[in-house]
């Protein structure tokens, strides 16, 4: 069972307020992730984006959900710039991800 | 105690602190007459931090009395601009209405997120002043977009914004001002472990233009994580234009890829809240998207792309 996202439909052409992307994280995306075998971000008509959008939105969900979005989440019909703005914000993410798991595990340890 | 603002004839991007410094008033204050008869030219900058001023000025009781406005040379691009109205003041207007032609927008007042169309606002902006450049429309939407959404965030939207191209110049500017609380203060009373004790306004706005460096990144899922700033600047130094910011009692200024220059306001200055010109040079814009890899990678932000099999 597949969600689609048809991101211009849900925020217009332009994906700007790190708030609203947050926002769409928690209430839509992630109850979708434990539902949907499979997420789709359609992403044609969108233009541009901020990293305050792609932050709030991607680098904290793959920070909270690492392994469900390597396994469930695909990104379509992204523009060299979109791509870019996403793939930074979860390469982000994930470096904050490894980072909580360090000191995770430097408080087991001591 | 009543005072006269005499504005000056011209202001550009490195004339912005002295303005800012003439716009601080004594606290005993209790009426101001703005003088406008010398204006004759102002960036989109200087525009809002008048407005932002006035605001303050009434926002602390003071009584504010426009004169000189019937003299003034630049009366009708005021009028254009929306200054008055916005401000409140009904100046009949002598001629017809016409497209801005591409040169700018009406001055927009920022509100609180709920109430204000970021995305909107940044479209028609873009739209407006760069029509037929595609990659000057899409940088443009991004700085619009990252400056407004910080005097959002950490003035709660008490601001003004103005975009304009000035053919003279080939630039592109932005110009931003708030009635905040001004960065050093929101680095203090977010907790934000950026702050210490000591902290000059200087140091803030030195600070807040650091990549990865915000009052609020340390909030838990907060969407922040202060690169927004960092990038219009360097945006800016690559396109050879000019940036310019004022906060509390210090500014910071920079021409293209020179090195930045900061200075401190004269004794007994202070400026409310934060202003924000930002300006692009168009010929030197190309290929937006190679632009921001460039930054990304001069920032350390860029991906090492192992996420490629999720895009198809």
């Amino acid at each position: 069972m597949q969600k689609r996202f048809q991101m211009v439909r849900l925020f217009g052409p332009l994906l700007a307020d790190g708030q609203k992307g947050n926002a769409f994280r928690m209430s839509t995306i992630e109850p979708a992730l434990f539902i949907h075998e499979t997420i789709v971000f359609d992403f044609s008509g969108v233009e541009n984006m901020t990293d305050s959008f792609a932050n709030g939105c991607f680098a904290n969900l793959i920070r909270n959900h690492r392994s469900l979005i390597r396994r469930r989440v695909r990104f379509e019909n992204c523009s060299i710039l979109v791509r870019d703005f996403v793939a930074s914000a979860l390469s982000r993410g994930e470096r904050e991800a490894n980072a909580l798991d360090c000191s995770d595990r430097r408080e087991v340890g001591n | 105690m009543n005072r006269a603002v005499i504005l000056p004839t011209y202001v550009m991007d490195f004339d912005l602190p002295k303005l800012l410094a003439s716009l601080s008033l004594p606290s005993a204050t209790t009426s101001v007459d703005i003088d406008f008869q010398r204006i004759k030219y102002y960036v989109p900058a200087a525009v809002v931090a008048v407005m932002a001023a006035i605001r303050h000025w009434r926002d602390s009781g003071k009584d504010v009395a426009f004169v000189n406005w019937e003299e003034c040379e630049a009366v009708r691009y005021l009028q254009r601009m929306d200054f008055f109205s916005t401000l409140g003041l009904d100046i009949p207007e002598t001629f017809q209405r016409h497209d801005s032609g591409g040169d700018f927008l009406p001055i927009r007042e920022i509100k609180a997120r709920t109430a204000f169309p970021v995305e909107d606002t940044a479209v028609e902006f873009a739209r407006c002043i760069a029509p037929k450049h595609a990659d000057l429309k899409s940088l443009l939407q991004y700085a619009t977009s990252e400056l407004m959404l910080n005097c959002i965030q950490h003035a709660d939207g008490n601001g003004y914004v103005a975009a304009q191209y000035a053919p003279k110049y080939d630039m592109a500017r932005i110009g931003i001002a708030d009635c905040g609380i001004g960065m050093l203060e929101s680095f203090r009373v977010s907790n934000s472990s950026f702050y210490s004790e000591g902290m000059t306004d200087a140091d803030a706005i030195r600070k807040a233009l650091a990549p990865e460096v915000s009052s609020k990144t340390h909030l838990p899922n907060s969407p922040n994580r202060g690169v927004g700033l960092t990038i219009v600047r360097q945006l800016m130094e690559r396109s050879m234009g000019r940036m310019v910011i004022a906060s509390g009692r210090s500014w910071w200024y920079q021409d293209g890829s020179r090195r930045s220059v900061v200075g401190d306001f004269p004794p007994r200055i202070y400026i409310q809240g934060t202003l924000c010109s930002a300006g692009f040079q168009r010929d030197q814009i190309h290929m937006f998207y190679e632009m921001m890899r460039e930054v990304r990678i001069s920032l350390g932000l860029q991906t090492d792309d192992t996420f490629h099999d999720l895009f198809t």
